[in-house]
């Protein structure tokens, strides 16, 4: 008697579970359009939450310098960081799920450097895609760098050796990637370099619509297919082994996620540069939240990784009045300590 | 009928690990051990039918080959449960448990249901109480009636299992067992692997001894275990005796 009563306790324990993990997505979710607001309204010119709400929603502004501001300058730059955390966090996870490694992402693992690499060829070597206008050769080279690692990342994949392997590649790649970046650099004028030191900073400044939309379109064609996985990444969260046993195909699983990995991470790298420390704790802080069962991890990861780049884009502009820093170099030195203080948290609740 | 081996070759790493395995039918309602000495094959040819390794020959079941199924039908029929059960997943017993209920697809059941039937699987192997429990939090033992447990999670007609008991203690190696007996009489095929001949020639209706890629002797174990097999496979001397109450066991003495 006391049996059934303890199961029908459980059951009810895990549809409330659920729902409280349903809730707080929709939490992140209005977190993250709270953000973007946020980080339209700030800026060197201030503009009052409620002006741009305004301008927003097609109502007439106080100034045709409020509307300018926020459509021309303010709205694709939030817009922007909102896509590329999200690109970036939903990267991180697969990478860290498939790899079976919670230090997996997109930059540890050498694609972010690859892309600077590229860059740096396209910028220094003047060596980039043939046709393409000037302004997008430096972002081609760097998405063709970065599908190129992947595809490294891949191939290691394919032997045996498993996830350990592909780590091991992409630390290698990533140290090689680095040498020859600085090598292009040896060779370079100080006009390129310095022109290179700021994209590899990361950054926000120089935002254009089509650069949106591509992050955006790959965000479309890769997210259904993550969502469609769920089940199957957190088989591999249980064990590759037992996933297997429950009828998932591992090494399909990995080809897919990390083909998937390489079009989000060459998409944002590429247009925005080198942002580390998002597809690293986008997932960590979006697990500590939801838990490891992706139908939740995944949108929540989508987006942490957007809030976080949406809050890191206000501080880049609050940080220092008046200077817009690179927002890589506010992701890494702001979120870092906020990012370990969670964890520790977290193992100090853990052990 | 049920599952048919014809000629299951295998290579790893350059070395022939399995030679053409063939097998009469293992039939439903049928508990079968596979036992061999140490790096004989065993894993290995479980992971073949459960089409986890390419193999040459072929893997039958009701004259269907496996290899051709997708993965929800291979999943409905076959349930696999691996030796590493190791898991560093925060996920609860309950939540994996619906994990494997849904992660070859597939499924219709809705997730109330599903709830329902993990519930009773825990009960039938007496961890209820392990429901909310995380799955890097188990011991070796809990690991086990857990992972048995996900291997029946969609209720497959054929259930592989890789050491089920290794890491049980004697209650839990008998309660584990006799389910495994229990599970094969309501019409389905079940292999595990076990060391223990005691233990499978206490258990199962049949014995396949695999020795040196191929299969050394296939039968009741109470007419395949002699000290003649036991001395050629596993190179011990060895008695297989019967106690007091009439069961066979073996004893070993020393090196053959």
């Amino acid at each position: 008697m006391t049996d059934t009563e303890d199961m029908g306790r459980l059951a009810e324990g895990y549809r409330l579970s659920r729902a409280r993990r349903g809730l707080l997505v929709a939490g992140l979710g209005a977190l993250a359009l709270i953000g973007v607001i946020a980080d339209i309204a700030s800026g060197p010119s201030g503009l009052p939450v409620s002006e741009v709400l305004r301008v927003l929603t097609g109502g007439e502004a106080a100034s045709r310098g409020a509307e300018v501001i926020v459509w021309r300058v303010r709205l694709p730059v939030a817009i922007m960081a909102l896509l590329v955390g999200a690109a970036l966090s939903l990267a991180g996870t697969e990478m860290q799920t498939v790899l079976e490694n919670p230090l997996a992402e997109p930059f540890t693992l050498g694609v972010s450097s690859s892309a600077a690499l590229g860059a740096g060829v396209a910028i220094i070597l003047g060596i980039g895609v043939p046709f393409l206008p000037a302004i997008w050769s430096v972002t081609a080279n760097a998405f063709l760098f970065a599908l190129g690692s992947l595809a490294i990342l891949q191939m290691a994949a394919g032997f045996r050796g498993g996830p350990t392997l592909v780590i091991l590649f992409g630390i290698a790649l990533n140290f090689t990637a680095g040498a020859l970046l600085a090598l292009v650099q040896f060779v370079a004028s100080a006009d390129a370099l310095q022109q290179l030191v700021f994209w590899t900073m990361g950054s926000l400044a120089n935002v254009r619509w089509e650069g949106i939309a591509l992050v955006a379109v790959v965000l479309v064609l890769t997210v259904p297919f993550s969502l469609r996985a769920s089940w199957q990444l957190t088989a591999l969260r249980i064990g590759a082994d037992q996933a297997q046993g429950f009828g998932v195909d591992v090494a399909r699983l990995r080809r897919w996620a990390l083909i998937r990995v390489s079009l989000l991470a060459a998409a944002a790298v590429s247009i925005v540069g080198v942002i580390g420390f998002v597809g690293l704790a986008g997932p960590h802080i979006a697990r500590i939240i939801v838990g490891e069962d992706h139908r939740f991890l995944t949108p929540a990861s989508i987006l942490t990784g957007a809030v976080l780049m949406s809050f890191a884009s206000i501080l880049s502009k609050l940080l220092v009045p008046g200077i817009l820093l690179p927002i890589g170099i506010v992701t890494s030195l702001v979120g870092l300590p906020v990012f370990f203080a969670l964890i520790l948290r977290r193992a100090g609740s853990l052990s | 009928m049920s599952l048919e081996l014809r000629e299951v070759s295998l290579r790893l790493a350059g070395r022939e690990v399995l030679s053409g395995i063939s097998a009469a039918p293992f039939a439903r309602g049928e508990f079968t051990v596979l036992a061999g000495p140490n790096g004989v094959g065993k894993s290995t040819l479980l992971r073949a039918i459960a089409q986890f390794l390419p193999y040459r020959g072929e893997v039958l079941f009701d004259g269907e080959p496996l290899s051709g199924m997708s993965p929800a039908r291979r999943a409905d029929l076959a349930g696999f449960m691996p030796q590493n059960l190791q898991s560093r997943s925060d996920l609860s017993v309950l939540e994996g448990l619906l994990v494997a209920m849904n992660a070859a697809g597939g499924t219709r059941e809705g997730q109330g249901a599903q709830i329902r039937r993990a519930e009773a699987l825990l009960a039938q192997f007496g961890i209820a109480a392990l429901a909310g429990r995380g799955l890097a939090r188990l011991s070796g033992g809990q690991r086990q009636t857990v992972g048995l447990a996900q291997a029946l999670a969609r209720d497959p007609t054929l259930l592989l299992l890789d050491e089920p008991t290794a890491a049980l203690d004697l209650a839990m190696q008998y309660r584990i067992l006799a389910e495994l007996a229990a599970i094969a009489r309501r019409d389905r095929v079940v292999i595990a692997v076990l060391h223990d001949l005691t233990q499978a020639a206490r258990w199962a209706d049949r014995l396949v001894v695999l020795h040196r890629g191929r299969v050394a002797a296939d039968g009741p174990p109470e007419q395949i275990l002699t000290p003649e097999l036991l001395a050629e496979v596993y190179r011990v001397r060895a008695r297989v005796e019967r106690d007091g109450a009439g069961q066979l066991f073996v004893a070993v003495d020393g090196p053959a």
